[in-house]
């Protein structure tokens, strides 16, 4: 028997939790939901990674959010050997919500670590089916699939993104993981209304929220013209523009469950745990300022 | 075009900073492709470096953020990983450092490299509970020489030629001044519980840690050990390998069982 805290996810904040908080959330033991990870980074044998995590476990709900699955990629099957990897994190941990991307990250034997963007046509749909079937399957849980920040698109892609998870939802039976950070950037950097793309968004599937940072780059061109694309690097707090979104969200499906990411130039816990909070308070149908 | 040819033409440009952008993809506004494309390179070759940081703290320290920068762009270019555990990523690091000309200055570099592996894997390894030094104490001291040991999933011992132990101090306490680059230094490294350790071993003592890992019985090891050094302190280094914990069961000779 496992000393573990409830498995359910609560329709709350909860944070991505990073290495360099694990004393401090011991010592502490803060009022919050859940945490979440990255499972590749406990696919270790054992250490450090599994002792912390198992002691927090002991306090809180987990969620998995797999970034290596390489749903998108074009092969027949997923990595047998990854798959395996995942399902003895599962049973070991228990967690309440598992989660993997709409990308790709595995090309013919190489990992190049980023979420990679896909077509979205009747072919890389069935495909993608196909793949989060069998993860679905193999894993005996219901998977949330995540919408990508994108930077560019592809010539042929005639669904829209949000048709495109509707569909996968409709055709596995998976849920959704939404991203309203990536809502924006992708929205900004392909030009179009992130209202409008909410509007359109599968709602109804909608098991988790995700929330975090980006940046924005000025980008000059060899002819001089000026223009910027937002960067997904949550690196930085959430924008107002994306809390706004957030607002509009949870006053539309209430409460979920929503993470605030923070990968890159990880502050002190205090303002990573402030920031989940704020997710709270707009749940709590409170007007907490800025552009909302 | 299939998604399959879509998805070999991206990664072949990924990797190559000055190769044409693939065909399919388009902008929908201002930036052009290139620099939307460009985004992709960046955000690749920019997590894997700092991914290398994270594995390599003490190379990166040693030789600072430019030389860093493009030994880890030369590496990645030829060496991407190959799983998503990035905290495995560089296993061919040392090798490529050692053929790195630019590096040819700082000869000793691969060897801390591999140091930061062994100390990664270690960090990682299967936990499991070290044996009390009272095990020892039950069986009859004639027959002492006739054990062989267990050792702890992370232990493992690193030879080299230079002095490897008194970089890693020096690089600990941000000071360097003292180290004799004509030393050569062995070391054993293990997490026997939560912290990593290292403990610099004479030539000696590093033969018979050596032996007894490969199941030689600890009357063989002590042997080779005298061989080496006729002075060499057995009682020291049982002390060691019970005081840290690096034993984890013990037998009997050949019969395989624990006593």
């Amino acid at each position: 028997m496992s000393n573990f805290a409830a498995h359910d996810i609560p329709n709350g904040a909860g944070v991505g939790l990073k290495a360099r908080h694990y004393k401090t959330i011991l010592a502490e033991k803060p009022k919050l939901g859940w945490f979440e990870v990255h499972p590749e980074n406990y696919m270790g044998a054992g250490g450090p990674p599994h002792q912390y995590l198992t002691a927090i476990r002991e306090l809180y709900p987990l969620s998995l959010h797999g970034v290596g699955m390489s749903l998108g990629s074009p092969t027949k099957r997923l990595d047998p050997a990854h798959l395996a990897r995942f399902k003895a994190l599962i049973e070991r941990y228990e967690p309440g919500l598992i989660s993997e991307h709409l990308a790709w990250s595995t090309h013919e034997g190489v990992y190049y670590n980023d979420l990679l963007p896909l077509p979205y046509t009747d072919e890389t749909l069935n495909h993608v089916a196909n793949h989060v079937n069998e993860m679905q399957d193999y894993l005996g849980r219901q998977v949330l699939i995540e919408n990508p920040s994108t930077y560019l698109a592809y010539e042929d892609s005639p669904y829209a993104e949000t048709d495109f998870l509707r569909q996968l939802a409709q055709k596995t039976g998976c849920g959704m993981l939404l991203d309203v950070n990536n809502i924006f950037v992708s929205a900004h950097n392909q030009n179009y209304d992130p209202y409008e793309y909410l509007a359109s968004y599968p709602v109804e599937f909608v098991g988790e929220i995700h929330l975090g940072g980006h940046k924005v780059e000025k980008i000059v061109e060899d002819d001089n013209a000026i223009s910027s694309l937002l960067i997904d690097d949550h690196a930085s707090a959430v924008s107002d523009e994306v809390w706004a979104i957030y607002n509009a969200l949870i006053a539309k499906i209430g409460p979920k469950p929503s993470l605030m990411e923070w990968d890159g130039d990880i502050p002190e816990w205090p303002i990573l745990y402030a920031e989940a909070q704020t997710a709270n308070k707009y749940m709590a149908g409170l007007n907490v300022g800025g552009n909302v | 075009m299939d998604f399959e040819t879509l998805h070999k033409q991206f990664t072949e440009s990924l990797l190559k900073p000055r190769s044409a952008v693939p065909n399919g993809l388009v902008a929908l506004a201002a930036p052009k492709i290139q620099k939307r494309f460009g985004v992709y390179r960046n955000n690749v070759m920019a997590s894997l470096i700092e991914a290398l940081k994270a594995n390599f703290p003490i190379v990166y320290k040693l030789v600072g953020e430019d030389f860093f920068k493009a030994l880890a762009v030369a590496f990645i270019s030829h060496n991407p990983p190959n799983i998503p555990m990035l905290f495995k990523y560089g296993a061919q690091f040392p090798a490529f450092i050692a053929d790195y000309s630019a590096a040819a200055g700082l000869p000793y570099l691969a060897d801390i490299a591999r140091l930061e592996i062994n100390w990664r894997l270690a960090y990682h390894s299967e936990d499991a509970t070290a044996l009390d030094i009272s095990a020892v104490e039950k069986i009859a001291p004639e027959r002492h020489m006739a054990l062989k040991f267990k050792f702890h999933p992370s232990v493992s011992i690193l030879k080299s030629g230079w002095p490897i132990f008194s970089i890693w101090q020096g690089h600990e306490k941000a000071d360097m001044s003292d180290i004799n680059l004509a030393h050569s230094e062995n070391i054993i490294i293990a997490r026997p519980n939560v912290e990593v350790m290292m403990i610099k071993l004479s030539a000696a003592a590093c033969s018979f840690y050596r032996n007894m890992m490969i199941k030689k019985t600890l009357g063989m090891a002590y042997e080779r050990a005298l061989e080496i050094d006729n002075e060499f302190d057995l009682s020291q280094c049982f002390g060691q390998l019970f005081g840290v914990g690096l034993v984890v069961d013990l037998y009997l000779n050949d019969n395989g069982e624990s006593e």
